[in-house]
């Protein structure tokens, strides 16, 4: 039996590592004090809508109710969580701190072409100020850490630095679309092409096409400084330098690199953003930014910001870094053999509850197999001991661990 | 995807097929060493360990994915695969070699112009590049039905199949062989340089000094790279 195209059946072994990451994950995000919220899958197109370009429009999966309403999967928690601040949690004192793991839906998830994929994130929802946008980059970088991955940075960029750019150079307005689109699109041949009709100075147009590679420590934003004159890059610039001395006061400056060619593909992001790399993946980890108007369209005015970690990326740097980085010691597991009789059977029920309500991890053998089968069975399925009920004894259990097959006998009253 | 053992290594994706001897050629030339790189018939990676650079070689239309992914850093690739399947990697250099064009052709002796006129009836179009093809005719306003297809697009107005074609074409032989004509040009197409949008940061340093290698070369010897 098929399932749609891009979703997955994790399997038990998958899982172990998934739920591994996300609980380290989610101690961290508990001991920063975000709380968990849980929203919906599916919502009305028109709510999600209002966190979404026109691509990601595209990218929602989409199907109709019974009252005809359209309704769409979401393919981002953000927007959802703002939805409820606004609307559900407005009255409550600022700032409000939520955190998530979900799944998210989008047809056309540009790596590996993934209908579905897990998420884990926070919003900081409430107050605009530069100690929150430090705060939840040194909460993705303290996340990344806990999760285990060890080489990785995050780069930070403004919008408005980007804009300011844009807004500034003095072209026709038609090509300034077609200079921005050729830049979202990273299409630097072109932009190249559509620069030189144009009658810019030649310092103007060499900064914009070197603006992708601008990344690296503070002198980054000195070079910059040199370059641009309008004021909102200028004030871009300055925000980056207050965020940035602020994570390095957290003490993480060995992950921060400053990156003013960072754009990011959602509509919503209003100043900081940020996006993480390791050297392990052609894609970026994880990602967010200020979004200061976005709950405003919910009727409240919030300004916001937060990050998304995408959980099975995460996994696959983790383990190109190390392949056991997820591969946790497997809790010890029993498989309860015994002689096939009604007797046994019932004595064999006892001493697994009492097993498990010790903590320890027991199955019973179905009891028709020969003890040989069971062995195999154990070693196949990575079962660390069969305990066998010795028939006369009633109080003596024999623990045989299944690769080594080494016996032992313990007492049981 | 293993990079694990790569991460030293600048690791650049060359397209099988028509690009591929002008690729080996342009590495050369800026004094990359390719040992192996012209006798490779089945061997798909081979290295120059002094600049520590791997090679590996994708098939043409594989090859943006490979660098998407961040499997390789760099990739030259046709343009018109990159114009097809749009991917989310920097295209930072027009090479200029493999020069050739994406044209509408129909058989020789028809009237195309009847056909660009007459709304009257659908067009069917045969293509490679539905993409393209659908972009070109919807932006002239003419209606078509685009029938996609792998290879020998060439063959389908002989047999009735389509009406017209959108094809890559560098020498017109195999137009002319198959008595088709050209109607329109709807694009001139040549080698591009493609560069994963990680590794454009993560690697910036390496691939910049390459870039401006290839710069040189192509600003010097314009003219014979376009014959290659």
């Amino acid at each position: 039996m098929n399932i749609p195209k891009g979703l997955n059946d994790l399997l038990p072994g998958e899982v172990l590592k998934r739920r591994l990451l996300e609980n380290r994950i989610r101690q961290v995000f508990t001991q920063w004090a975000y709380q968990e919220v849980i929203t919906p899958t599916f919502e009305f197109y028109e709510t999600l809508a209002n966190g979404a370009g026109t691509t990601m429009k595209k990218e929602m999966i989409k199907f109709f109710d019974r009252e005809s309403n359209i309704i769409a999967f979401r393919p981002e928690m953000t927007t959802s969580i703002a939805r409820v601040a606004s609307t559900k949690m407005q009255y409550m004192p600022k700032p409000l701190r939520f955190y998530y793991i979900g799944n998210v839906f989008r047809y056309d998830n540009k790596v590996g072409s993934q209908r579905e994929f897990c998420q884990a994130g926070v919003e900081l929802i409430g107050i605009n100020s530069s100690k929150l946008d430090a705060e939840v980059i040194a909460l993705a970088v303290e996340c990344l850490k806990n999760s285990g991955l060890k080489k990785f940075f995050i780069d930070i960029g403004h919008i408005n630095f980007f804009n300011g750019v844009m807004q500034s150079i003095k072209i026709k307005e038609k090509r300034k679309l077609q200079t921005k689109e050729a830049i979202l699109n990273k299409d630097f041949v072109l932009l190249e092409k559509i620069l030189s009709f144009e009658n810019i100075e030649n310092k103007e147009k060499e900064f914009i096409l070197k603006m992708p590679t601008l990344r690296g420590r503070e002198e980054v934003l000195e070079e910059a400084e040199k370059m641009i004159s309008n004021k909102l890059s200028l004030s871009a610039l300055e925000e980056i330098k207050k965020v940035y001395t602020l994570l390095r006061d957290y003490g993480l400056e060995e992950h921060i690199l400053i990156d003013l060619g960072i754009i990011r593909d959602f509509d919503y992001y209003t100043g900081i953003i940020f996006e993480g790399y390791t050297d392990y993946l052609g894609f970026p980890i994880c990602g967010g930014g200020r979004y200061d108007n976005l709950c405003s369209k919910f009727g409240e005015n919030l300004p916001s910001t937060g990050f998304a970690i995408g959980l099975e990326r995460l996994i696959m740097a983790l383990e190109r870094e190390d392949i056991n980085s997820l591969n946790l010691e497997r809790p010890e597991q029993y498989v309860l053999y015994y002689q096939n009789n009604e007797d046994n059977f019932r004595k064999a029920l006892a001493v697994a509850k009492d097993l498990r309500k010790k903590g320890l991890i027991v199955e019973l053998e179905v009891g028709k197999r020969e003890f040989a089968e069971v062995l195999k069975y154990a070693r196949s399925k990575g079962i660390k001991y069969i305990l066998i009920l010795d028939d006369n004894q009633s109080n003596k259990i024999k623990k045989v661990e299944a690769v080594s097959g080494k016996e032992e006998i313990i007492n049981y009253e | 995807m293993n990079r694990e053992n790569n991460s030293n290594y600048l690791i650049i994706a060359l397209s099988s097929g028509k690009l591929f001897k002008p690729s080996i050629q342009l590495f050369e030339r800026i004094g990359i060493n390719l040992r192996g790189g012209r006798e490779i018939n089945r061997k798909l990676t081979f290295f120059d360990q002094r600049e520590e650079i791997k090679f590996i070689i994708t098939r043409p239309k594989d090859n943006p994915t490979y660098v998407e992914c961040g499997a390789a850093d760099i990739g030259i690739v046709g343009e018109d695969i990159l114009l097809e399947e749009k991917k989310d990697v920097y295209r930072l250099l027009d090479l200029k070699f493999g020069r050739c064009k994406i044209v509408v052709a129909a058989l020789e002796g028809e009237g195309q112009e009847k056909y660009y006129k007459n709304n009257g009836h659908r067009l069917r179009i045969a293509t490679k590049y539905p993409r393209i093809a659908g972009g070109y005719f919807r932006e002239k306003g003419i209606y078509v039905e685009l029938i996609k297809l792998y290879g020998s697009v060439e063959l389908a107005p002989q047999v009735g199949l389509a009406d017209m074609i959108v094809d890559i074409v560098s020498t017109g032989r195999t137009l002319k062989e198959n008595k088709l004509k050209i109607v329109d040009e709807i694009i001139p197409l040549s080698a591009q340089l493609i560069v994963n949008r990680i590794s454009y940061k993560t690697k910036h340093k390496r691939i910049t000094r390459l870039l401006q290698e290839i710069k040189k070369l192509l600003s010097l010897e314009s003219d014979k790279i376009a014959e290659w």
